[in-house]
């Protein structure tokens, strides 16, 4: 594998028992994501890509296959090792936002820091350098019901911001916006990589997927080269 | 898990609970009755036992009383003696001092109204039968009752409320409308916890007045008295000498004329009693506990459920499963020891009014509490043990998608 690469996949599978059938939600896919690259991942519902953001994400391990991440291999990590991994180097930015509805917003971007084993006393300093780099600073101590939905994203990317990760994992983040704030987000995401992060989207919005440096699209679990 | 750690946890999950207060306040409910009865009955029985154990240092366990025994439906039956009292001295083995009593309750008149007082009419070896000793005066001599002389010896709260402020010695006291000279003044004693406690064993010397026997009038003839106090001499066995006791009343006084209480054997058996009292409120209490920590599981299984989403959050941005099972088990634990300190609570407060009401003596037992709380603190952790590997085990990915 290039050691360049941030995240690289060979040959992986993942398949679900549903009773007797067998489901290959992934099938043989190999895909070598580079560092500071902006990859979109496109498909329809179904084709897998929900599993293939879990692998990439090192949230799930295949059923075969390797996944290493910066030359790591995530499916020889114990659960323990995954976390603190994900916790470290993966932000992820989902559709519905995913904020804790009791928790106030600066509260929600804290989240990532209660498992970093970082001290204390830089909690308060990272939490306002995130929003502020999402423009959210002077809604820190809102409920999130209290928020558009773009700016509920907002605070959902400055939580996966919080602890500066080399790679962003966005799984459609526009998909329950305006397209106002569509492109206001999507301005956001992009930014990113202008900092040094990769950006892997995983999208069925073509406007979305043709900003991003790369695209690749998945049917049936595999992987077909698509260009923009 | 560092001090920040465990302390983020507990806020974390005071957080939680809080936000669903009343649900969190009813599942606390077994492990707080459970908590409060075995505080309530922790400090029952310890204060009764503390009582006995008093008791059994106001008397001595080198004690016996000999009572005649009340006439029931039959004939009336020969009653107890001073000869009696005679026979045992001469009788008994080893024994240190026979003293004759009779004994009523009265009024005494004082500055600020009636006095309640047991009077207590006796002889000269009482002193020493009962271990009574003086803080001025002197105590009866054998003359006093040669001569049935009214004079009196009177506990120290009758002293200080029948003469506040002034010696007693010298002064006159009216008993049931004789007067009577106080001749002496008894030291006091630690004083008894509760005033109802049946005197089977000792009475309240602090409240007593003590006079020679044939100046009071007796139950039947001149020479009945109401009971014999016996103090033993060192090396004795109370229950030989009991039964020698039982044996020489019966000898003159024919069969069942007698009891002897053996005031060691009657704190035995109260001991017993109550160790089969706390037995079962102590089962009792276990059971609630063990009900409250079904509540508290109850509680929890909702609160994950719920919670799936949250779980996948915080699994996604890097908390391990660990972590989510420590967030569910801090939260029992938090849950069952609010429970723990409420009943804590309850049960003092349950246990001062028994002792403001029922007038029952009551002690902390810090041991039992102490197990008691532990117990349902580990009772909360045990409950949240399922409920947080359950919500450890969910996958990240499925319980995003729940959401």
């Amino acid at each position: 594998m290039p050691s360049s690469g941030l995240v690289s996949l060979r040959d992986v599978r993942k398949t679900y028992r549903k009773g007797e059938t067998e489901i290959r939600a992934v099938d043989g896919v190999s895909l070598e994501i580079g560092s500071g690259e902006s990859l979109a991942i496109v498909g329809r519902s179904g084709s897998g890509k929900s599993t293939l953001m879990s692998l990439i994400g090192c949230i799930d391990i295949p059923t075969s296959g390797e996944v290493a991440f910066r030359d790591r291999h995530v499916e020889a990590m114990s659960d323990r090792e995954r976390s603190r991994l994900r916790n470290r180097s993966i932000g992820f930015v989902f559709q519905s936002f995913h904020l804790i509805p009791e928790l106030t917003v600066e509260k929600n971007v804290e989240t990532p820091l209660l498992y970093s084993g970082l001290p204390e006393s830089g909690w308060r300093e990272a939490v306002r350098r995130a929003l502020a780099s999402v423009g959210l600073e002077s809604r820190a101590t809102h409920l999130p019901s209290e928020l558009s939905g773009g700016e509920a994203q907002r605070v959902a990317i400055a939580r996966a911001l919080v602890r500066e990760p080399e790679l962003v994992l966005a799984d459609e983040p526009t998909g329950n916006l305006d397209s106002a704030t569509e492109a206001e987000i999507a301005n956001l995401l992009f930014s990113l990589t202008r900092e040094g992060r990769t950006l892997v989207l995983i999208t069925h919005d073509d406007s979305l997927s043709r900003r991003a440096s790369r695209r690749v699209e998945l049917r049936d679990g595999r992987l077909v080269e698509a260009n923009a | 898990m560092t001090q920040a750690g465990l302390r983020a946890l507990l806020q974390r999950a005071v957080g939680s609970l809080r936000a669903h207060a009343l649900r969190s306040a009813l599942s606390i409910l077994g492990i707080l009755f459970g908590v409060a009865s075995i505080t309530a009955m922790s400090s029952v029985t310890e204060g009764a036992r503390l009582e006995a154990l008093a008791q059994i240092g106001d008397l001595g366990a080198d004690t016996l009383i000999v009572r005649g025994t009340v006439g029931g439906t039959s004939a009336p039956r020969p009653e107890l003696t001073i000869e009696d009292v005679d026979r045992l001295r001469a009788s008994l083995p080893g024994v240190m001092s026979v003293a004759s009593l009779r004994n009523a309750t009265i009024d005494v008149p004082g500055p600020n109204g009636a006095i309640p007082a047991t009077l207590v009419g006796t002889d000269e070896a009482y002193a020493r039968a009962a271990r009574s000793t003086l803080s001025a005066g002197r105590a009866l001599a054998p003359l006093d009752i040669a001569e049935r002389k009214r004079v009196a010896i009177v506990g120290a709260e009758i002293a200080l409320a029948a003469f506040p402020g002034e010696s007693p010695l010298g002064r006159r006291i009216d008993i049931g409308g004789d007067v009577f000279d106080v001749i002496g003044v008894l030291e006091p004693r630690a004083a008894r916890k509760s005033s109802n406690t049946p005197v089977i064993l000792g009475r309240d010397l602090n409240r007593s007045i003590i006079v020679p026997w044939n100046t009071l009038p007796g139950s039947g003839s001149d020479l009945a008295i109401d009971e014999a106090l016996i103090r033993l001499g060192p090396g004795t066995n109370p229950r030989a000498l009991a039964a020698a006791a039982k044996r020489t009343i019966e000898r003159s006084l024919g069969k069942d004329a007698a009891e002897v209480v053996v005031p060691l054997e009657v704190l035995k058996q109260q001991q017993r009693t109550q160790s089969v009292f706390a037995a079962v409120t102590g089962a009792t209490s276990l059971i609630c506990l063990l009900v409250g920590g079904v509540g508290i599981m109850n509680i929890l299984l909702a609160s994950v459920s719920e919670r799936i989403r949250e779980i996948g959050i915080r699994r996604a941005v890097g908390a391990t499963r660990e972590d989510i099972a420590a967030q569910f088990l801090a939260e029992g634990a938090l849950l069952s020891a609010g429970g723990g300190v409420l009943g804590l609570v309850l049960g003092g407060t349950a246990a001062l009014l028994i002792q403001t009401f029922a007038a029952w003596p009551i002690a902390a037992a810090p041991g039992i509490v102490f197990l008691g709380f532990l117990t349902s603190i580990v009772t909360g952790v045990a409950a949240g043990g399922y409920p947080a590997w359950k919500a450890a085990q969910l996958e990240v990915m499925d319980a995003l998608r729940q959401g």
